[in-house]
């Protein structure tokens, strides 16, 4: 009776080890997850559309030497 | 990369105010704020000049320095911007501007003057490109459009230019090898006579 009760709590002991080790990878998985967010913020700002020479910049320009 | 910059050619301004038109209507500019504004030097004196001001997207910008909660960053192009989300409406940009570029939309009561507006370079802001909150918060984003700012391009004279740097020096390097100086303004002979030579005038008052 007593073995099946120490029994019962290595189990529990068991369980909550692993379930320990299940929650602290998924902190790791969110942190890494979380770190990749300034490269989302890079893609985002890659996605920006700032100055370049088209037509309508070239015609500008030309205009302006006159 | 390239550098945005504005540059005035005052000797071509002619107070028109058409940049400060375009640019309130173009972002929809509410009341009481102007992002650009023409400056008049010795109005109604012979010599007057006039020259159209807003943010000049400093290189090392002051309202970017005295900033407490950091809301301004600067571009690749160097377009100096702010956040309106971080924005606490201190006031404390509109005291470092030498340009008085930072504008706020109130005047209330315990100096309540809401966020901080001032010229984009027709850059928008941290949103998405030519989104609707962008435009709300910021106005138009040109650039994103292929364009430059709109002051510069509807200026009548071309007295406001905008955009590169590098190409911009190379308009105003040329055109001041053109007109010359003073009195060697390009036209002024024609317009005023020689400036060491009295004009002479017409025999019999030039009527026939």
């Amino acid at each position: 009776m007593t073995k099946q009760t120490n029994l019962k709590r290595r189990h529990f002991l068991l369980s909550a080890g692993v379930g320990g080790v299940g929650a602290a990878a998924a902190v790791v998985a969110v942190r890494s997850s979380g770190e990749s967010g300034p490269d989302a913020v890079a893609a985002t700002e890659q996605d920006k559309r700032g100055y370049r020479m088209t037509d309508h910049v070239a015609a500008y320009y030309r205009t302006a030497r006159v | 990369m390239a550098r945005m910059k504005f540059i005035c050619d005052a000797e071509r301004c002619i107070e028109c105010n058409g940049c400060v038109t375009a640019c309130k209507n173009e972002h929809e500019v509410p009341w009481g704020v102007n992002r650009r504004r023409v400056v008049t030097i010795n109005d109604g004196v012979p010599g007057e000049r006039s020259m159209s001001v807003a943010c000049m997207h400093c290189s090392d910008a002051p309202c970017m320095a005295v900033c407490p909660v950091d809301c301004f960053y600067r571009t690749d192009e160097g377009v100096v911007l702010h956040d309106k989300d971080l924005c606490i409406g201190c006031g404390y940009c509109f005291y470092a501007c030498p340009f008085g570029a930072p504008q706020f939309p109130q005047a209330g009561a315990f100096g309540l003057r809401g966020k901080m507006d001032k010229c984009t370079f027709c850059a928008g802001g941290p949103e998405k490109d030519s989104s609707e909150d962008e435009f709300r918060k910021y106005g138009r984003n040109r650039l994103a459009e292929g364009k430059l700012p709109l002051c510069a391009e509807v200026c009548s004279t071309k007295a406001l230019l905008g955009g590169d740097a590098d190409v911009l020096a190379d308009i105003y390097r040329q055109r001041v090898l053109t007109r010359g100086k003073g009195a060697d303004i390009w036209g002024w002979s024609t317009a005023y006579g020689k400036p060491d030579a009295p004009a002479s005038q017409p025999a019999g008052g030039g009527q026939s």
